[in-house]
Protein backbone atom coordinates (compact mmCIF):
# COMPACT_ATOMS: atom_id res chain seq x y z
CA UNK A 1 0.00 0.00 0.00
CA UNK A 2 1.09 3.42 -0.94
CA UNK A 3 3.04 5.44 1.94
CA UNK A 4 0.41 8.28 1.36
CA UNK A 5 -2.75 6.24 0.73
CA UNK A 6 -2.08 4.32 4.47
CA UNK A 7 -1.35 7.61 5.54
CA UNK A 8 -4.76 9.08 4.51
CA UNK A 9 -6.56 5.56 5.71
CA UNK A 10 -5.16 6.14 9.26
CA UNK A 11 -6.18 9.82 9.10
CA UNK A 12 -9.98 8.72 8.52
CA UNK A 13 -9.18 5.58 10.99
CA UNK A 14 -8.57 7.68 13.74
CA UNK A 15 -11.42 10.61 12.74
CA UNK A 16 -14.33 8.07 13.03
CA UNK A 17 -13.18 6.19 15.84
CA UNK A 18 -12.99 9.35 17.31
CA UNK A 19 -16.25 10.11 16.09
CA UNK A 20 -18.17 7.44 17.76
CA UNK A 21 -15.96 7.83 21.18
CA UNK A 22 -16.62 11.45 21.59
CA UNK A 23 -20.10 11.61 20.40
CA UNK A 24 -21.05 8.78 22.61
CA UNK A 25 -19.25 9.53 25.46
CA UNK A 26 -20.91 11.01 28.93
CA UNK A 27 -19.89 14.74 29.34
CA UNK A 28 -17.50 14.27 32.37
CA UNK A 29 -14.92 16.59 31.76
CA UNK A 30 -14.43 20.00 29.46
CA UNK A 31 -12.45 18.48 26.84
CA UNK A 32 -15.23 15.55 26.32
CA UNK A 33 -18.04 18.21 26.72
CA UNK A 34 -15.99 20.11 23.59
CA UNK A 35 -14.88 17.69 21.84
CA UNK A 36 -18.69 15.73 22.00
CA UNK A 37 -20.72 18.61 20.12
CA UNK A 38 -18.22 18.86 17.47
CA UNK A 39 -18.37 15.03 16.88
CA UNK A 40 -22.28 15.02 17.46
CA UNK A 41 -22.47 17.47 14.69
CA UNK A 42 -20.78 15.28 12.44
CA UNK A 43 -22.34 11.78 13.35
CA UNK A 44 -25.70 13.19 13.12
CA UNK A 45 -24.88 14.81 9.47
CA UNK A 46 -24.13 12.02 8.26
CA UNK A 47 -26.43 10.07 10.01
CA UNK A 48 -24.63 8.06 12.63
CA UNK A 49 -25.35 8.80 15.86
CA UNK A 50 -24.76 6.20 18.54
CA UNK A 51 -27.89 4.86 20.40
CA UNK A 52 -27.77 1.24 20.93
CA UNK A 53 -30.00 0.99 24.10
CA UNK A 54 -31.51 -1.86 23.61
CA UNK A 55 -33.85 -2.00 26.61
CA UNK A 56 -32.11 0.12 28.45
CA UNK A 57 -32.11 2.13 31.06
CA UNK A 58 -35.04 -0.10 31.70
CA UNK A 59 -37.39 -1.89 29.26
CA UNK A 60 -41.00 -0.66 30.94
CA UNK A 61 -40.12 2.70 29.26
CA UNK A 62 -41.46 1.50 26.26
CA UNK A 63 -44.67 0.22 27.48
CA UNK A 64 -47.08 2.99 26.50
CA UNK A 65 -49.30 3.41 23.12
CA UNK A 66 -51.05 6.38 21.50
CA UNK A 67 -54.16 6.70 20.70
CA UNK A 68 -56.19 9.24 18.57
CA UNK A 69 -59.86 10.06 19.55
CA UNK A 70 -62.05 12.06 16.70
CA UNK A 71 -65.44 13.52 17.40
CA UNK A 72 -67.71 13.93 14.21
CA UNK A 73 -70.29 16.60 13.68
CA UNK A 74 -73.08 14.16 14.73
CA UNK A 75 -71.87 13.24 18.11
CA UNK A 76 -70.01 9.93 17.01
CA UNK A 77 -66.95 9.85 18.45
CA UNK A 78 -64.44 6.94 17.40
CA UNK A 79 -60.88 6.00 18.64
CA UNK A 80 -57.96 4.95 16.82
CA UNK A 81 -54.42 3.16 17.42
CA UNK A 82 -51.97 5.32 16.07
CA UNK A 83 -49.92 2.48 14.88
CA UNK A 84 -51.96 0.71 11.97
CA UNK A 85 -52.48 -2.98 11.54
CA UNK A 86 -50.53 -4.05 8.53
CA UNK A 87 -51.18 -7.27 6.70
CA UNK A 88 -49.28 -9.67 5.01
CA UNK A 89 -45.80 -11.65 5.55
CA UNK A 90 -43.73 -8.46 6.61
CA UNK A 91 -46.44 -6.64 8.63
CA UNK A 92 -44.39 -6.83 11.89
CA UNK A 93 -41.73 -5.19 10.00
CA UNK A 94 -43.88 -2.70 8.75
CA UNK A 95 -45.24 -1.95 11.76
CA UNK A 96 -42.20 -1.40 13.85
CA UNK A 97 -42.16 1.94 12.23
CA UNK A 98 -45.34 2.77 13.40
CA UNK A 99 -44.67 1.81 17.02
CA UNK A 100 -41.36 3.87 16.91
CA UNK A 101 -43.43 7.01 15.53
CA UNK A 102 -46.21 6.14 18.47
CA UNK A 103 -44.27 4.38 21.56
CA UNK A 104 -41.17 6.50 21.70
CA UNK A 105 -42.15 9.76 20.14
CA UNK A 106 -45.30 11.04 20.07
CA UNK A 107 -46.22 10.19 23.21
CA UNK A 108 -42.94 11.70 24.69
CA UNK A 109 -42.83 15.02 26.50
CA UNK A 110 -39.89 15.86 24.52
CA UNK A 111 -41.49 15.67 21.01
CA UNK A 112 -44.22 18.16 21.55
CA UNK A 113 -43.72 19.48 18.05
CA UNK A 114 -44.89 16.34 16.48
CA UNK A 115 -48.39 16.51 17.80
CA UNK A 116 -50.05 19.53 15.23
CA UNK A 117 -48.68 17.48 12.43
CA UNK A 118 -50.04 14.62 14.03
CA UNK A 119 -53.86 16.23 13.95
CA UNK A 120 -53.50 17.42 10.24
CA UNK A 121 -52.48 13.77 9.44
CA UNK A 122 -55.32 11.75 11.25
CA UNK A 123 -57.93 15.13 10.39
CA UNK A 124 -56.73 14.31 6.49
CA UNK A 125 -57.21 10.43 7.23
CA UNK A 126 -60.47 10.03 9.44
CA UNK A 127 -62.60 12.78 7.72
CA UNK A 128 -65.91 12.16 5.91
CA UNK A 129 -67.10 15.04 4.06
CA UNK A 130 -71.16 14.22 4.88
CA UNK A 131 -69.77 14.23 8.75
CA UNK A 132 -66.82 16.41 9.43
CA UNK A 133 -64.73 16.21 12.03
CA UNK A 134 -65.09 18.97 14.99
CA UNK A 135 -62.72 17.66 17.64
CA UNK A 136 -59.46 15.33 17.76
CA UNK A 137 -57.47 14.35 20.70
CA UNK A 138 -54.23 12.46 21.13
CA UNK A 139 -53.92 10.52 24.02
CA UNK A 140 -51.17 8.41 25.60
CA UNK A 141 -52.20 5.04 27.64
CA UNK A 142 -49.84 2.87 29.46
CA UNK A 143 -50.17 -1.07 28.93
CA UNK A 144 -50.47 -3.25 32.05
CA UNK A 145 -47.94 -6.22 32.33
CA UNK A 146 -49.69 -9.00 30.96
CA UNK A 147 -48.93 -12.73 32.07
CA UNK A 148 -47.62 -15.50 29.75
CA UNK A 149 -50.46 -18.25 30.23
CA UNK A 150 -52.75 -17.87 32.83
CA UNK A 151 -49.90 -17.03 35.94
CA UNK A 152 -47.94 -13.71 36.13
CA UNK A 153 -45.20 -13.67 39.08
CA UNK A 154 -47.24 -11.36 42.09
CA UNK A 155 -44.03 -9.44 43.29
CA UNK A 156 -43.53 -7.86 39.76
CA UNK A 157 -47.09 -8.11 38.40
CA UNK A 158 -47.99 -4.23 38.13
CA UNK A 159 -46.21 -2.27 35.46
CA UNK A 160 -44.21 0.92 36.84
CA UNK A 161 -44.97 3.63 34.80
CA UNK A 162 -42.58 6.78 33.81
CA UNK A 163 -45.59 9.25 32.50
CA UNK A 164 -49.23 9.42 33.13
CA UNK A 165 -52.27 7.77 30.98
CA UNK A 166 -52.93 11.77 29.77
CA UNK A 167 -54.15 13.64 26.71
CA UNK A 168 -51.43 15.40 25.40
CA UNK A 169 -53.36 17.07 22.53
CA UNK A 170 -57.26 18.51 22.03
CA UNK A 171 -57.76 20.23 18.82
CA UNK A 172 -61.20 21.70 18.01
CA UNK A 173 -61.76 22.38 14.43
CA UNK A 174 -62.19 24.88 12.85
CA UNK A 175 -60.13 26.99 15.82
CA UNK B 1 10.92 5.09 21.64
CA UNK B 2 11.00 1.33 21.61
CA UNK B 3 6.96 0.96 23.01
CA UNK B 4 6.05 3.94 20.47
CA UNK B 5 7.53 1.56 18.07
CA UNK B 6 5.79 -1.40 18.53
CA UNK B 7 2.98 0.12 19.48
CA UNK B 8 3.00 1.55 15.85
CA UNK B 9 3.86 -1.63 14.46
CA UNK B 10 1.03 -3.14 16.16
CA UNK B 11 -1.59 -0.83 14.99
CA UNK B 12 -0.15 -1.67 11.35
CA UNK B 13 -0.43 -5.51 11.69
CA UNK B 14 -3.95 -4.95 13.17
CA UNK B 15 -5.73 -2.66 10.74
CA UNK B 16 -3.33 -3.10 7.60
CA UNK B 17 -2.91 -7.07 7.26
CA UNK B 18 -3.79 -8.15 4.40
CA UNK B 19 -6.11 -10.80 4.06
CA UNK B 20 -8.38 -12.55 1.60
CA UNK B 21 -11.39 -10.58 0.19
CA UNK B 22 -14.31 -13.46 0.21
CA UNK B 23 -14.84 -12.67 4.08
CA UNK B 24 -15.89 -8.71 3.13
CA UNK B 25 -17.46 -10.49 -0.01
CA UNK B 26 -19.50 -12.50 2.11
CA UNK B 27 -20.75 -10.03 4.44
CA UNK B 28 -21.99 -7.97 1.59
CA UNK B 29 -24.08 -10.56 0.62
CA UNK B 30 -25.51 -11.11 3.80
CA UNK B 31 -26.07 -7.59 4.37
CA UNK B 32 -27.14 -6.11 1.46
CA UNK B 33 -29.60 -9.24 1.26
CA UNK B 34 -31.08 -7.95 4.73
CA UNK B 35 -31.05 -4.57 3.72
CA UNK B 36 -33.09 -5.78 0.52
CA UNK B 37 -35.75 -7.49 2.77
CA UNK B 38 -36.08 -4.38 5.42
CA UNK B 39 -36.58 -2.29 1.72
CA UNK B 40 -39.50 -4.18 0.62
CA UNK B 41 -41.05 -4.38 4.11
CA UNK B 42 -40.79 -0.97 3.96
CA UNK B 43 -42.37 -0.32 0.39
CA UNK B 44 -45.75 -0.05 1.87
CA UNK B 45 -44.91 2.75 4.41
CA UNK B 46 -44.05 5.22 1.63
CA UNK B 47 -47.47 7.44 1.40
CA UNK B 48 -47.52 6.98 4.90
CA UNK B 49 -44.24 8.49 5.70
CA UNK B 50 -41.83 9.72 3.35
CA UNK B 51 -44.48 11.29 0.27
CA UNK B 52 -46.29 15.17 0.79
CA UNK B 53 -49.14 13.83 2.51
CA UNK B 54 -47.41 12.33 5.04
CA UNK B 55 -47.01 11.83 8.97
CA UNK B 56 -44.68 14.52 9.35
CA UNK B 57 -44.14 17.18 6.62
CA UNK B 58 -40.53 18.08 5.56
CA UNK B 59 -40.94 21.42 7.05
CA UNK B 60 -41.60 20.28 10.59
CA UNK B 61 -38.57 18.06 9.45
CA UNK B 62 -36.61 21.40 9.07
CA UNK B 63 -37.83 22.69 12.54
CA UNK B 64 -37.50 19.96 14.52
CA UNK B 65 -33.90 18.64 13.46
CA UNK B 66 -32.49 22.16 12.27
CA UNK B 67 -28.62 20.67 11.76
CA UNK B 68 -26.76 20.27 8.27
CA UNK B 69 -27.64 16.94 7.57
CA UNK B 70 -27.49 14.42 4.35
CA UNK B 71 -31.11 14.51 2.76
CA UNK B 72 -31.52 14.81 -1.11
CA UNK B 73 -35.49 15.33 -0.22
CA UNK B 74 -34.60 19.07 1.17
CA UNK B 75 -32.74 19.80 -2.84
CA UNK B 76 -36.03 18.82 -4.57
CA UNK B 77 -39.44 19.89 -4.36
CA UNK B 78 -41.30 17.17 -2.64
CA UNK B 79 -43.67 15.02 -4.70
CA UNK B 80 -44.78 11.58 -4.93
CA UNK B 81 -42.73 10.85 -8.51
CA UNK B 82 -39.68 12.30 -7.01
CA UNK B 83 -40.43 9.92 -3.68
CA UNK B 84 -40.98 6.96 -5.82
CA UNK B 85 -37.98 8.06 -7.85
CA UNK B 86 -35.57 8.25 -4.73
CA UNK B 87 -37.50 4.52 -3.29
CA UNK B 88 -36.86 2.95 -7.06
CA UNK B 89 -33.09 4.08 -7.84
CA UNK B 90 -32.89 2.78 -3.92
CA UNK B 91 -34.00 -0.79 -4.85
CA UNK B 92 -32.19 -1.21 -8.38
CA UNK B 93 -29.15 0.01 -6.15
CA UNK B 94 -29.34 -2.67 -3.69
CA UNK B 95 -30.34 -5.53 -5.93
CA UNK B 96 -26.60 -4.16 -8.08
CA UNK B 97 -24.93 -4.23 -4.90
CA UNK B 98 -26.33 -7.62 -3.88
CA UNK B 99 -24.93 -9.29 -7.17
CA UNK B 100 -21.81 -7.01 -6.78
CA UNK B 101 -21.94 -5.05 -10.52
CA UNK B 102 -20.44 -1.56 -9.94
CA UNK B 103 -21.06 -2.63 -6.47
CA UNK B 104 -18.62 0.53 -4.80
CA UNK B 105 -21.17 3.24 -6.85
CA UNK B 106 -23.94 1.12 -5.89
CA UNK B 107 -23.40 0.82 -2.36
CA UNK B 108 -22.60 5.12 -2.75
CA UNK B 109 -25.86 5.21 -4.37
CA UNK B 110 -28.03 2.98 -1.43
CA UNK B 111 -26.43 4.84 1.36
CA UNK B 112 -27.63 8.48 -0.21
CA UNK B 113 -30.76 6.94 -0.69
CA UNK B 114 -31.19 4.98 2.57
CA UNK B 115 -29.70 8.15 4.02
CA UNK B 116 -32.20 10.43 2.41
CA UNK B 117 -35.41 7.83 3.64
CA UNK B 118 -34.32 7.88 7.24
CA UNK B 119 -33.77 11.49 7.29
CA UNK B 120 -37.15 12.30 6.10
CA UNK B 121 -38.42 11.08 8.90
CA UNK B 122 -36.13 10.20 12.16
CA UNK B 123 -39.20 9.72 14.67
CA UNK B 124 -39.38 6.37 12.79
CA UNK B 125 -35.82 5.27 13.80
CA UNK B 126 -34.50 2.67 16.16
CA UNK B 127 -31.15 0.96 16.45
CA UNK B 128 -31.59 -1.28 13.13
CA UNK B 129 -31.80 1.88 11.22
CA UNK B 130 -28.91 3.46 12.57
CA UNK B 131 -26.83 0.39 12.00
CA UNK B 132 -27.56 0.44 8.52
CA UNK B 133 -26.55 3.42 7.57
CA UNK B 134 -23.03 2.87 9.42
CA UNK B 135 -22.41 -0.53 8.33
CA UNK B 136 -22.89 0.68 5.16
CA UNK B 137 -21.10 3.73 5.20
CA UNK B 138 -17.87 1.29 5.79
CA UNK B 139 -18.57 -1.32 3.03
CA UNK B 140 -18.33 1.38 0.50
CA UNK B 141 -14.71 1.70 1.52
CA UNK B 142 -13.64 -2.04 1.31
CA UNK B 143 -13.30 -4.33 -1.92
CA UNK B 144 -16.03 -6.20 -0.79
CA UNK B 145 -17.02 -6.36 -4.69
CA UNK B 146 -13.85 -7.47 -5.92
CA UNK B 147 -14.63 -11.34 -4.78
CA UNK B 148 -18.46 -13.52 -5.08
CA UNK B 149 -19.33 -10.27 -7.07
CA UNK B 150 -20.26 -10.14 -11.21
CA UNK B 151 -17.59 -7.28 -11.08
CA UNK B 152 -14.59 -9.43 -9.71
CA UNK B 153 -16.09 -12.17 -13.10
CA UNK B 154 -16.08 -9.43 -15.36
CA UNK B 155 -12.18 -8.19 -14.00
CA UNK B 156 -11.12 -11.37 -16.04
CA UNK B 157 -12.08 -9.46 -19.25
CA UNK B 158 -11.77 -5.66 -18.50
CA UNK B 159 -9.36 -3.81 -16.49
CA UNK B 160 -12.18 -1.21 -15.40
CA UNK B 161 -13.77 -4.16 -13.03
CA UNK B 162 -10.95 -5.20 -10.22
CA UNK B 163 -10.82 -8.63 -8.52
CA UNK B 164 -8.46 -8.18 -6.09
CA UNK B 165 -7.18 -11.37 -3.89
CA UNK B 166 -6.54 -9.60 -0.49
CA UNK B 167 -6.56 -6.75 1.29
CA UNK B 168 -5.66 -4.83 4.48
CA UNK B 169 -8.25 -5.21 6.39
CA UNK B 170 -9.46 -1.67 8.39
CA UNK B 171 -12.90 -2.06 7.38
CA UNK B 172 -13.51 -5.32 9.28
CA UNK B 173 -11.47 -4.32 11.99
CA UNK B 174 -13.71 -1.01 12.46
CA UNK B 175 -16.70 -2.72 11.78
CA UNK B 176 -15.49 -4.95 14.64
CA UNK B 177 -14.78 -2.23 16.85
CA UNK B 178 -18.17 -1.12 16.23
CA UNK B 179 -19.72 -3.85 17.10
CA UNK B 180 -17.85 -3.81 20.41
CA UNK B 181 -19.24 -0.53 20.92
CA UNK B 182 -22.95 -1.51 20.90
CA UNK B 183 -22.53 -4.52 23.25
CA UNK B 184 -20.33 -2.15 25.81
CA UNK B 185 -22.38 1.30 25.88
CA UNK B 186 -25.72 -1.52 25.92
CA UNK B 187 -24.22 -2.94 28.88
CA UNK B 188 -22.94 0.03 30.25
CA UNK B 189 -26.07 1.52 29.91
CA UNK B 190 -28.51 -1.22 31.48
CA UNK B 191 -26.22 -1.01 34.53
CA UNK B 192 -28.26 2.32 35.34
CA UNK B 193 -31.18 0.68 35.09
CA UNK B 194 -32.89 -0.68 38.42
CA UNK B 195 -35.09 -3.44 36.56
CA UNK B 196 -31.08 -5.24 34.87
CA UNK B 197 -30.08 -4.70 38.31
CA UNK B 198 -32.65 -6.64 40.21
CA UNK B 199 -33.08 -9.34 37.83
CA UNK B 200 -36.66 -8.25 36.47
CA UNK B 201 -35.71 -6.38 32.71
CA UNK B 202 -37.02 -9.93 31.00
CA UNK B 203 -39.84 -10.43 32.59
CA UNK B 204 -40.91 -6.84 31.18
CA UNK B 205 -38.95 -7.17 28.09
CA UNK B 206 -40.62 -10.44 26.97
CA UNK B 207 -44.28 -9.35 28.23
CA UNK B 208 -44.78 -5.84 26.14
CA UNK B 209 -47.56 -5.86 24.38
CA UNK B 210 -46.53 -5.58 20.91
CA UNK B 211 -43.11 -6.93 21.15
CA UNK B 212 -44.15 -10.51 22.21
CA UNK B 213 -43.11 -13.03 19.52
CA UNK B 214 -43.50 -16.49 21.09
CA UNK B 215 -42.97 -18.20 24.84
CA UNK B 216 -42.04 -21.01 26.83
CA UNK B 217 -44.48 -20.70 28.98
CA UNK B 218 -43.46 -22.44 32.49
CA UNK B 219 -40.19 -21.14 32.39
CA UNK B 220 -40.66 -17.45 31.41
CA UNK B 221 -43.19 -17.74 34.47
CA UNK B 222 -40.40 -18.80 36.91
CA UNK B 223 -38.54 -15.67 38.99
CA UNK B 224 -35.86 -18.55 38.76
CA UNK B 225 -35.34 -18.40 35.38
CA UNK B 226 -36.32 -14.76 34.39
CA UNK B 227 -33.33 -13.67 36.65
CA UNK B 228 -31.00 -15.96 34.92
CA UNK B 229 -31.98 -14.73 31.41
CA UNK B 230 -31.59 -11.00 33.05
CA UNK B 231 -27.90 -11.44 34.17
CA UNK B 232 -27.32 -13.95 31.95
CA UNK B 233 -27.89 -11.26 28.92
CA UNK B 234 -25.52 -8.44 30.83
CA UNK B 235 -22.87 -11.34 30.34
CA UNK B 236 -23.47 -12.35 27.20
CA UNK B 237 -23.96 -8.80 26.03
CA UNK B 238 -20.50 -7.89 27.81
CA UNK B 239 -18.52 -10.87 26.74
CA UNK B 240 -19.30 -10.32 22.73
CA UNK B 241 -18.37 -6.71 23.45
CA UNK B 242 -15.08 -7.26 25.03
CA UNK B 243 -13.85 -11.26 25.27
CA UNK B 244 -14.78 -12.03 21.38
CA UNK B 245 -11.13 -10.01 20.97
CA UNK B 246 -9.55 -12.88 22.60
CA UNK B 247 -8.71 -15.91 20.23
CA UNK B 248 -9.45 -18.27 23.22
CA UNK B 249 -12.74 -17.50 23.71
CA UNK B 250 -13.60 -15.54 19.87
CA UNK B 251 -15.37 -19.23 18.72
CA UNK B 252 -17.68 -19.80 22.28
CA UNK B 253 -18.29 -16.19 22.05
CA UNK B 254 -19.72 -16.00 18.73
CA UNK B 255 -21.50 -19.32 18.93
CA UNK B 256 -23.21 -17.89 22.05
CA UNK B 257 -23.81 -14.81 20.00
CA UNK B 258 -25.72 -16.27 17.95
CA UNK B 259 -27.86 -18.38 19.98
CA UNK B 260 -28.55 -15.53 22.06
CA UNK B 261 -29.70 -13.26 18.60
CA UNK B 262 -31.80 -16.15 17.73
CA UNK B 263 -33.59 -16.65 21.60
CA UNK B 264 -34.13 -12.79 21.51
CA UNK B 265 -35.87 -13.40 18.11
CA UNK B 266 -37.89 -16.52 19.43
CA UNK B 267 -39.07 -14.46 22.56
CA UNK B 268 -39.65 -11.02 21.19
CA UNK B 269 -40.92 -9.40 17.84
CA UNK B 270 -38.11 -7.21 17.43
CA UNK B 271 -37.48 -6.87 13.38
CA UNK B 272 -33.97 -7.22 11.84
CA UNK B 273 -32.05 -6.03 14.59
CA UNK B 274 -31.06 -9.20 15.79
CA UNK B 275 -30.56 -10.56 12.17
CA UNK B 276 -27.97 -7.54 11.23
CA UNK B 277 -26.43 -8.41 14.81
CA UNK B 278 -25.73 -11.64 13.74
CA UNK B 279 -24.97 -10.82 10.46
CA UNK B 280 -22.29 -8.11 12.02
CA UNK B 281 -20.77 -11.00 13.90
CA UNK B 282 -19.68 -12.52 10.56
CA UNK B 283 -16.92 -10.23 10.83
CA UNK B 284 -15.91 -11.66 13.88
CA UNK B 285 -14.59 -15.04 11.99
CA UNK B 286 -11.70 -14.49 9.99
CA UNK B 287 -11.04 -13.89 6.49
CA UNK B 288 -9.51 -17.16 6.34
CA UNK B 289 -12.35 -19.12 7.95
CA UNK B 290 -14.57 -16.71 5.59
CA UNK B 291 -12.83 -17.77 2.65
CA UNK B 292 -13.23 -21.85 3.44
CA UNK B 293 -16.32 -21.19 3.34
CA UNK B 294 -16.49 -19.46 0.47
CA UNK B 295 -14.72 -21.65 -1.32
CA UNK B 296 -16.81 -24.71 -0.47
CA UNK B 297 -19.99 -22.68 -1.53
CA UNK B 298 -18.77 -22.31 -5.14
CA UNK B 299 -17.55 -25.63 -5.51
CA UNK B 300 -20.75 -27.09 -4.27
CA UNK B 301 -22.54 -24.32 -7.36
CA UNK B 302 -19.63 -26.09 -9.90
CA UNK B 303 -20.91 -29.18 -8.73
CA UNK B 304 -24.27 -28.30 -9.26
CA UNK B 305 -24.10 -27.19 -12.57
CA UNK B 306 -22.12 -30.32 -13.61
CA UNK B 307 -25.17 -32.29 -12.61
CA UNK B 308 -27.94 -30.32 -14.14
CA UNK B 309 -29.39 -31.12 -17.12
CA UNK B 310 -27.68 -28.75 -19.20
CA UNK B 311 -25.93 -29.49 -22.47
CA UNK B 312 -22.47 -30.76 -22.04
CA UNK B 313 -21.00 -27.84 -23.89
CA UNK B 314 -23.23 -24.65 -22.29
CA UNK B 315 -21.88 -26.79 -19.00
CA UNK B 316 -18.44 -27.36 -19.98
CA UNK B 317 -18.19 -23.73 -20.75
CA UNK B 318 -19.75 -22.43 -17.49
CA UNK B 319 -17.67 -24.49 -15.19
CA UNK B 320 -14.18 -23.72 -16.90
CA UNK B 321 -15.35 -19.90 -16.58
CA UNK B 322 -16.19 -19.97 -12.82
CA UNK B 323 -13.11 -22.12 -12.26
CA UNK B 324 -11.23 -19.57 -13.88
CA UNK B 325 -12.67 -16.60 -12.66
CA UNK B 326 -12.70 -18.39 -8.83
CA UNK B 327 -8.98 -19.75 -9.43
CA UNK B 328 -7.87 -15.93 -10.55
CA UNK B 329 -9.40 -14.68 -7.47
CA UNK B 330 -7.57 -16.85 -5.32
Amino acid sequence: MKRLSKCFLNMLIVLYLGIIYFSGVPETNTLNTRIKKQASAVALGIGIWPSWSMFAPNPIRFDSKSFVEVTYKNGVMKEHDVEIEPKGPLAPFRKARWMKYAQDNLRSPNQKGLLDPAIRYFRNKYDDKANPIVSIKIKRKWSEVHPFSNHSIPSISKTPRIEKNEILITKTIGE
Amino acid sequence: MKTLKMMINKWDNFFFEEKPTEGIALFRIVWVGLLLMYYFADIGNIQDFYGPHALISLDTVREQFPMLHANIFHMFNISYEFTYFVVTVYGLSLALALIGLFTRPALTVVLLCMTSLHQRNIWLLSSSELLMRTITLLLIFSPCGHSLSIDSFLGNFFPRFKNKRTWSVWVVRIIQIQVSVIYLWTVFHKLKGATWLEGTAVYYATRLEDLTNFTVPYLMNSLIFLKIMTWGTLIIEFALGFFIWFKKWRKSVLILGIIFHLGIQYFMSIPFFELYLIALLINFFTPEELKAFADKGVNTFIQGIQESTLGTEIKEKIVRTLRENHETVK
